[in-house]
């Protein structure tokens, strides 16, 4: 085999491995994002809107929410 | 462009010219390519998306480079400092928010508060931040610190606006760190009572790792390429995060950062143009900020983008389709969309059909010449950005791996995101774990 053929199927390969390798990463992280509990962050429980309602009225009427909720 | 860069591009050139020509002579001297419908498919696709990277690159790089002549050729500005509000949105911050706010505290601005929303942390971001509450440094700067339960960065944001009292509000991540100049660099731009927003440059601060050095070129490259071009046009299509100044009145005219997207910066960026308001382009307003060290993380970080931007598309969908909203606007939604899904999938197709050609049906010489072409494009456009920010030498090199392995595999998430999101699947934030080297 001359330097070319090796060069081209190194390339090849890697791309070839970069692909599966993706796939195999992002199944792993959907599996963990399955596996996680819902609203764990970044998103409030019912319970936590709640609070914060009667917490700060008028703030949470103001910016809080969006349009269709501001009632 | 320097000396050294400028022989390096011009070498860069000379080697791609050299490379199409060769490969088209092969191509010509070859034997008759096989009536195989796929074979002339797979042919016609790699051969269009290399022209599509080739007009691609050099349209972004006129236009990028016209906005570099035209920050050069700017007048002096007379001084001009208003008030600007700095909010910094917090959630589990607690290993790197006092470094931020330290370096907060010593910018080189006369004028300016700090506003700390602590997003309902676990950790003890808030008790931290809460030691600088009140007059601090030596400029005497006034800093603020709420506290909210969990409600996502969007309304951490809006709390922090909610209270701003300078005319100019400049909204960054908890882990971010500006420069001294930062605001001053920023603020200049708001003379013209036609600019809504200014975008700032984000820069990758750890970079010991391929992974992370892989993203420092990718934002260096996003940045010089995309953003500057658009800059030119005042049309920027995403205020990044770490670093973007508004006019508060924008703000509230367009209903501050709406919490029903992932990209809530991305969606604002839109509002704003929408409504009828100019974006520019700042390279020397730069926060450095933290980038994923791991490919989980990554992975997350990308699902994220992608599907944040194609809820903020959706969202302005009708500005897409009609030109009520203005013919710019419909192009620079239509620009996101192929960034975002069209170039992507083409990405990971032409991999696939370059793999095929060459392996089973034997063109492994035109496919390999065909890759080669692609690594050059891409070592030039980093060599230009690279030059172009002033950043070193040494990650250009780097672009090899970039087409290798980095765009590909970020590439074939985006695409499982995008379809996620066709689909409607639930998703959540995915908090970014911090290595606190910022």
């Amino acid at each position: 085999m001359d330097l070319f053929t090796v060069l081209s199927f190194t390339i090849f390969a890697a791309t070839l491995v970069t692909i599966v390798l993706a796939l195999v990463s992002y199944s792993a992280f959907k599996l963990r994002e399955w596996r996680r509990p819902r609203l764990i962050d970044g998103l409030q429980t019912p319970n936590q809107l709640r609070q914060q309602r009667e917490l700060e009225p008028q703030f949470f009427k103001k910016f809080v929410l969006p349009p269709e909720e501001n009632v | 462009m320097g000396g050294r860069g400028g022989a390096i591009f011009l070498l860069l050139l000379g080697a791609f010219i050299w490379l199409s020509s060769w490969s088209f002579l092969q191509l010509l001297r070859a034997p008759a390519i096989p009536n195989h419908p796929f074979v002339i498919f797979s042919s016609v696709v790699l051969v269009a998306f290399l022209l599509i990277l080739i007009l691609r690159y050099f349209v972004l790089m006129w236009f990028s480079y016209l906005d570099h002549l035209e920050e050069l050729l700017e007048d002096e500005a007379p001084p001009f400092t208003p008030m600007v509000s700095i909010i910094v949105p917090a959630f589990n911050e607690g290993k790197v928010i006092e470094r931020s706010l330290q370096s907060l505290l010593t910018l080189d601005y006369p004028n300016y508060e700090i506003i700390v929303v602590d997003d309902g942390s676990w950790d003890d971001t808030y008790a931290r931040a809460h030691a600088f509450e009140g007059i601090q440094g030596q400029q005497h700067v006034r800093v603020r610190v709420a506290r909210q339960l969990n409600a996502g960065k969007a309304r951490a944001l809006n709390r922090g606006i909610s209270w701003a009292e300078g005319a100019l509000v400049l909204c960054m991540d908890g882990d971010s760190k500006l420069t001294s100049d930062c605001l001053r660099q920023a603020v200049r731009h708001f003379a013209d009572p036609t600019i809504g927003a200014v975008a700032g440059n984000v820069k990758v601060v750890n970079r010991q790792r391929l992974l992370t050095k892989l993203q420092a070129l990718e934002y260096i490259e996003g940045l010089n390429l995309v953003r500057k071009a658009q800059g030119f046009f005042r049309i920027v299509n995403i205020i990044p995060g770490p670093v973007g100044m508004f006019r508060k009145e924008v703000l509230e005219q367009v209903g501050y950062y709406a919490p029903d997207t992932y990209a809530e910066d991305c969606d604002l960026t839109l509002h704003i143009l929408i409504h009828g308001w100019k974006i520019k382009y700042e390279p020397r307003a730069i926060a450095y900020t933290e980038a994923p060290e791991n490919i989980p993380d990554l992975i997350r970080q990308r699902y994220r983008w992608t599907r944040g931007i194609l809820q903020s598309i959706r969202k302005h969908k009708q500005a897409l389709i009609s030109t009520q909203y203005g013919m710019t606007n419909s192009l620079v939604l239509w620009y996101m969309l192929f960034e975002a899904l069209v170039w992507p999938a083409l990405n990971v197709l032409t991999n696939l059909l370059f793999v095929a050609l060459g392996v089973l049906y034997g063109f492994s010489y035109f496919a390999v010449f065909w890759w080669f072409q692609l690594t050059l494009l891409d070592l030039g456009a980093a060599l230009y950005c690279v030059i172009l920010e002033r950043e070193s030498l040494r990650l250009v090199p780097y672009s090899i791996f970039y087409r290798l392995f980095f765009i590909l595999a970020v590439d074939v998430v985006k695409l499982l995101g995008a379809l996620d999101e066709l689909l409607g699947l639930r998703m959540t934030w995915g908090k970014l774990e911090r290595s606190g080297r910022l």
